[in-house]
This record gives C-alpha cells, sequence and structure tokens, in this order.
C-alpha cells in the first residue's frame, strides 16, 4: 500500500497508508489529513486511488499544490514525489508490497566470485591467458521489464541471467565468442523465438534472448585499444 | 541426513565411474605411455568399481572396503603388466568418493588426480597430490616461480601398479548439502586456477553436468593438451536434476 509522509521543516510529523479510495487534505478537522495551518486552505487538495495510481488534485486551494516545485492542478504521484502544500512537503512512497514484487520479477545478475581457501596452493605452472575473445566485448542490453534499458558488459568468463530456483542460463566467454546454456528450471531461454535445448547455443549480434520473462539484446562492441 | 550422489558428467568414460545409487564416483589417470596408461586406468577403475559395488551390497561400505578396492585396482594393473611385454610400467592414479547414506564422504587417492570440495563459495583440495613437485614444494625446495617445476610435472610418488602394495590417502568427512565435489585429473588442474574452478561451481553447481563441460572446456581453451576427466557431484541438485535431465 502506498504511503505518505509528511514533514515540516524536515521533521516527519506523521506516516500514514494511502488507503482511502479518496483521501482529503486541509486546515478544516474532517479532512483525511488536517494540517491545522493559515497557509492552508480549508480543502486544499485530494488524493484519489485508482487500482495502483494515486492521482492529486488541488481544490483550487488558495496557495495552491506543488509536486517537486511545479505547481500542480491534476497530477498522478510517482514515487517518491514531493507534495509541497505552505510549508509542509506531503511525500509519496508508492506501494511496497508491489515494489518488492516487482523486484522479484527483476532478472538477476550474477557473476560469481567464489574464494579460494587460504590453505597452501598446489604448485603448478598455470598460463596466465585470459581466455576471451580477442579486440571486442559482448554486451547485453534488457529490453523489458523492471531493468529495461539497463546494459550489462559481459566481461567475466561467466555470467548468469535469470531467477535462482526458476529459471537461470549462463553466458560463458570463450576465445572463440559467447556461449548461452540453460544452467536450471524447467523452462529453457528463448533465443530468437527458439527455445534452446541442453546444449550450448553460440550467440550472434542482435540475438534477442528470453530469460525469466525478460526479453535482452546480445551484442558485441569493438574494444578500445 | 541422507546424501545421494548427484549428476554426474563423464568424459572419457574409459577412465570415470560413478555408480549414482550407492554414491559411487571413481576417476583414473593413467600413465606409461601407449596403450599401457589407459589400460591401467581402466582396469582401476573397473575393480575399484567392482570391490565397491560388492562392499554396498552386503552393508555400509567402510575404509576397509576402500582401503581393499586400491589393493584390487593394484593387483590387477600389477598382474597385467607382468603378464604383457607392451604393457610393462604402466600405472594410474586413482582418486575414489563414497558418499555415505549416513552423511558422510569416504574417499581416498593415489597420486595427482584430486578430490575438490565447494562449501560456502570455498573451494578446498580434499587431496595431496603425490607428487615428486608437491613434495619439493612442501619442503620448500621450490616456489612458484622455480624454474624447471614443468620437467618434475606428472612424476609421482605414488601410483597404483608400480609397487607390491598401494597405500591411498584414507579421509572421511560430514557432508552439507548444499557442497560441490570435483574429482579430476591434472588436465583440468594444469590449466584451470582454483579460483578458475570455483568460479564454476558455484554458478554451474547446481547443474553438474554443465559444471563439468564448462570445465573441460575452459581446460581445453586453454590449450589443454592432457586428457582431461571431471566428475562432478552435487549433493542438493540430485533430485531437481533427476526430473528436469531425465
Amino acid at each position: 500500500m502506498p504511503r505518505l509522509i509528511l514533514s515540516m521543516d524536515g521533521l516527519v510529523l506523521k506516516e500514514m497508508p494511502l488507503e482511502r479510495e479518496r483521501t482529503t487534505i486541509g486546515r478544516k478537522p474532517h479532512n483525511d489529513i488536517q494540517i491545522d495551518n493559515l497557509a492552508i486552505s480549508g480543502e486544499h487538495a485530494a488524493i484519489v486511488t485508482i487500482l495502483n495510481d494515486a492521482f492529486l488534485e488541488d481544490l483550487n486551494s488558495t496557495n495552491g499544490t506543488y509536486v517537486n516545485g511545479q505547481p500542480v492542478k491534476k497530477h498522478v504521484l510517482q514515487n517518491n514525489d514531493v507534495v509541497e502544500l505552505g510549508k509542509y512537503r506531503i511525500k509519496f512512497v508508492a506501494d511496497q508490497a508491489g515494489a518488492q514484487s516487482e523486484q522479484d520479477e527483476a532478472v538477476v545478475f550474477g557473476s560469481t566470485t567464489a574464494g579460494v581457501s587460504g590453505e597452501a596452493p598446489a604448485p603448478s605452472g598455470l598460463p596466465a591467458a585470459n581466455a576471451a575473445p580477442v579486440g571486442s566485448i559482448g554486451m547485453i542490453q534488457i529490453l523489458s521489464g523492471t531493468h529495461a534499458g539497463r546494459t550489462l558488459e559481459l566481461s567475466k568468463s561467466l555470467t548468469t541471467l535469470g531467477k535462482p530456483g526458476t529459471q537461470v542460463a549462463v553466458i560463458t566467454r570463450r576465445p572463440h565468442g559467447y556461449f548461452i546454456t540453460h544452467v536450471e528450471g524447467t523452462v529453457f531461454p528463448v533465443v530468437n523465438g527458439h527455445p534452446l535445448d541442453a546444449q550450448a547455443h553460440r550467440l550472434n549480434d542482435h540475438d534477442i534472448i528470453e530469460i525469466a520473462g525478460v526479453k535482452m539484446e546480445f551484442f558485441s562492441q569493438a574494444l578500445q585499444a | 541426513m541422507a546424501s545421494h550422489v548427484g549428476q554426474v558428467r563423464l568424459r572419457n568414460e574409459d577412465r570415470v565411474a560413478c555408480d549414482a545409487g550407492r554414491g559411487l564416483a571413481v576417476l583414473a589417470d593413467g600413465m606409461g605411455g601407449h596403450a599401457g596408461g589407459a589400460e591401467a586406468a581402466l582396469m582401476a577403475v573397473a575393480a575399484w568399481m567392482e570391490r565397491m559395488e560388492q562392499g554396498a551390497s552386503t552393508g555400509v561400505l567402510h575404509e576397509e572396503d576402500l582401503r581393499e578396492a586400491f589393493s584390487l585396482a593394484n593387483c590387477r594393473v600389477r598382474s597385467a603388466a607382468a603378464g604383457d611385454p607392451g604393457l610393462r610400467g604402466m600405472g594410474t592414479t586413482l582418486v575414489g568418493a563414497c558418499f555415505r547414506g549416513d552423511g558422510t564422504l569416504l574417499y581416498a587417492h593415489v597420486g595427482d588426480s584430486r578430490l575438490y570440495q565447494l562449501r560456502d563459495g570455498v573451494l578446498r583440495s580434499l587431496t595431496r597430490d603425490h607428487s615428486v613437485l608437491r613434495a619439493q614444494w612442501d619442503a620448500g625446495m621450490i616456489d612458484a616461480d622455480s624454474p624447471g617445476t614443468a620437467l618434475l610435472r606428472g612424476l609421482l610418488t605414488r601410483a597404483v601398479g608400480v609397487d607390491e602394495q598401494v597405500e591411498p590417502d584414507v579421509a572421511v568427512l560430514g557432508l552439507e548439502p548444499e557442497d560441490i565435489y570435483l574429482l579430476c585429473s591434472d588436465g583440468l588442474t594444469d590449466m584451470v586456477t582454483d579460483s578458475g574452478i570455483a568460479e564454476v561451481l558455484a554458478t554451474l553447481g547446481v547443474n553438474p553436468p554443465l559444471a563439468a563441460e564448462h570445465l573441460i572446456d575452459l581446460a581445453n581453451d586453454r590449450g589443454g593438451m592432457d586428457n582431461v576427466s571431471v566428475i562432478v557431484v552435487s549433493s542438493c541438485a540430485a533430485t531437481r536434476l533427476g526430473t528436469e535431465l531425465g
């Protein structure tokens, strides 16, 4: 449920859930949020909630209603919007439960860094070669979901994508290119509309990958010399 | 705690064997050139598995079963070598693990094939190589920068099939549900660092066949010359992967 946080001069006065369909703000006692201050009109503003949206409306107040510094008559409230009435501020915090479930739907990126125990290492003359394609680096751009627009550089040898326990795929970086493979879950990743099988699939530029309901595009980018 | 061997990935099938039902996994890396090494590895794995499965059919496997499995492997390799001049001098490493129903892991090794454990993101080698390199390292005679260590690679201080008696290092430890175990030959550890192995097991351990495949790919990508054998065992993923991968 969304919340309103009422403050003045940086001091939080009250925090309340936005539980009514219509919440009124004003100086008079019958308002849901009463602010007993002469700069506030008797019926100053109202917030109407419809499903997940909250609409702020100025009720022709004398001194006006501002959102993030701008005067408004009607305004769709966004998370963390600050409504100003006189010297009072009301911060709008969007539905936390909703935000949580949105989080759950988000694609989780995990490039695991696993430690090695501090015990005496076994001697070996390991080649220091970093097995990676030369000259370019693979990138992933998220096309849908909460992280749409975000890009991810595939600089590690293993990059996992998806939701652990539900669907996870891994993109491996190898000398001759990038490969995507299904790791866990009953649903397999889809590349350009075709579900993968258990085999590793080589990625080509502009392949569209779908994992755990999120679409993303693979492309490679030339490395700066 | 019930414990199971999870899905395992086998490569170079002649040198690895698994019995998921009994919780057994064994890996051998032969030596002696030509046909000998491969033959020794094959025989050692078969003998070890034969003895352990026989022991498992009569009850819980004990340390004694494991020692006898190594002895049987040693006998078989030696007698085959004695009967065929073409196989003379052959031997093999052998690392075997038994994931027991009481939640313990009984394991032993001879040579430089290793058993690793990944627990809480930390990779540990549970075995200490029986190699000249390791012996000199432990004695402080060499360090990571010492020249010429490559010449010592593959020189073992213990192997199956060399002496009349073989003495495996045997140990037991408690299993945790999230543990991942790796048996591997030096073809892997020569090419992939411990941190590289840890990363693969931590990231892909939920899918042991994939983890094993990727370890082999890594070794080959880095120019692995030797055969690479790995077995990845995950206790936690057993049931889930069982249905998923058939």
